[in-house]
């Protein structure tokens, strides 16, 4: 046992724990222990799911989505608009514009966005790919629903940019106030976009 | 109100990085404090009330919490957004680079007003796109004045007798110029980059500017092959000195 009072094989879960995203020491700590505590049987559930997830999943080869299946049900589902694609950058971004239930096209993945300041450039996400499909499918519209920080913005201006000359439509999600905000709290940036995107009632 | 625990000052968003789940870790240059860490907590969520005033390139006026460890952002008042900038990539592109060079060459919680300004300025000639090129060699030049590193243009540094008005082959390690006749001196050295002789009355010019310490406003005229030659020579003598290749260049080269 060292200073901390773990033993070794402690100390490595709770090291392990502490890699995960918004887990700090505390938190990686009471989650060992909790484990510990916990009946035999649920902690090897937990290990096989993890192990399972990881042998299994896969990107989708079509709009890079993780999936357990290549093409992914979205890009198969023939239910869904394919003429309309929407670009997201990370997959959680997907989930959550899957959760709104306000959108029925295909997406694209592109696993981040250009950050020039730490050196991600195109190259380093799938945009190439976003251009292939795009000669290959029959696509009217490209959504470009990239974050709306510096980087998010500098990327959708690169496809667009890029796109400009294939005549395909391309919009950009409204910018503005959020539902339930109030306009006293809204910073001049935000409103400034939600006067310019004013739209009749 | 100022206390103790915390301060208030006009900055520039230099970078930010993740900081946990929805926090994020702001460089900022401020004008009172120079570079400082902070967190902007829950900035990363759409109903954060930082999350359009940390956004890279702002020029903000903030209340800062001193912590334990890191500071903390209190308030965050946008005073230019420079939006002109950022709705063009090759505006953004010179407007990244500029400030990866000053978090590369400045260090933390040191004041440089100078600095601040010639940044500030920089940002509003690329704001109203008024002689891009030139502002953007000319805020190089007093970076790297400020830093201590202004290279000798005007003698050779090894007899220092006055150079000819030719073209030259500057060296990075040695921070000149050989003369002719003492060109096999540090026959060793491998950073050399060529000057032609226009660029070098320029440099001569802004190293006599520097040396008089008088208030000076840029408004020289640089030709196309002058810019390139100064950005060539600025590239691989800032690169030596700050010892690693900008991360921004890349995407610098690409739009540009």
């Amino acid at each position: 046992m060292d200073y901390s009072g773990a033993t070794p094989q402690v100390q490595r879960l709770i090291d392990e724990f502490g890699r995960l995203p918004g887990i700090g020491p505390k938190s990686a700590q009471r989650l060992a222990y909790y484990l510990i505590k916990m009946p035999e049987e649920i902690s090897l559930n937990l290990a096989e799911s993890i192990l399972s997830v990881k042998k299994s999943i896969v990107l989708c080869s079509t709009c890079f989505h993780i999936t357990d299946t290549d093409p992914c049900n979205l890009c198969t589902n023939t239910y869904r608009d394919q003429k309309t694609i929407c670009v997201v950058e990370q997959p959680l971004d997907l989930i959550a514009l899957e959760k709104s239930g306000s959108y029925n096209g295909q997406y694209h993945v592109l696993h981040g966005a250009i950050s020039p300041i730490n050196g991600i450039g195109p190259d380093d996400l799938k945009i190439k790919e976003l251009f292939l499909r795009l000669k290959n499918e029959m696509v009217d519209e490209v959504i470009l629903a990239t974050n709306l920080h510096v980087e998010g913005e500098a990327t959708a201006m690169y496809i667009n940019n890029l796109l400009a000359s294939t005549g395909i439509k391309i919009t950009i999600p409204a910018r503005g106030l959020s539902v339930g905000g109030d306009l006293q709290y809204a910073d001049e940036a935000t409103l400034g976009r939600a006067i310019e995107g004013r739209q009749g009632i | 109100m100022v206390s103790n625990k915390t301060y208030v000052t006009e900055g520039l968003i230099l970078n930010h990085r993740d900081f946990g789940e929805t926090d994020l870790l702001v460089t900022l240059f401020t004008k009172s404090f120079g570079k400082v860490p902070v967190v902007a907590r829950r900035a990363k969520m759409p109903n954060s009330k930082f999350s359009s005033g940390v956004q890279l390139l702002n020029k903000v006026k903030v209340s800062i919490g001193r912590g334990r460890n890191l500071d903390h952002l209190n308030e965050c008042e946008i005073i230019d957004s420079f939006q002109t900038i950022k709705s063009n990539l090759t505006l953004l592109s010179k407007g990244l680079f500029s400030s990866e060079l000053v978090v590369n060459f400045i260090q933390d919680r040191t004041p440089n007003i100078q600095i601040f300004n010639a940044l500030e300025q920089n940002l509003n000639n690329l704001e109203t796109q008024k002689n891009i090129d030139q502002s953007m060699i000319w805020f190089q030049l007093q970076l790297i004045n400020v830093s201590g590193v202004f290279p000798e243009f005007m003698v050779c540094i090894n007899c220092n007798e006055n150079l000819k008005r030719k073209d030259h082959v500057f060296y990075s390690e040695i921070g000149g110029i050989n003369c002719d006749n003492c060109i096999n001196v540090n026959a060793d050295l491998n950073h050399g980059v060529t000057i032609l002789e226009d660029s070098l009355g320029f440099l001569r010019h802004i190293q006599r500017v520097i040396r008089s310490s008088k208030p000076y406003f840029f408004d020289k005229y640089l030709d196309d092959n002058t810019l390139n030659d100064l950005n060539k020579f600025l590239r691989i003598y800032l690169t030596y000195t700050a010892e690693r290749q900008m991360k921004s260049i890349k995407f610098l080269d690409l739009v540009n």
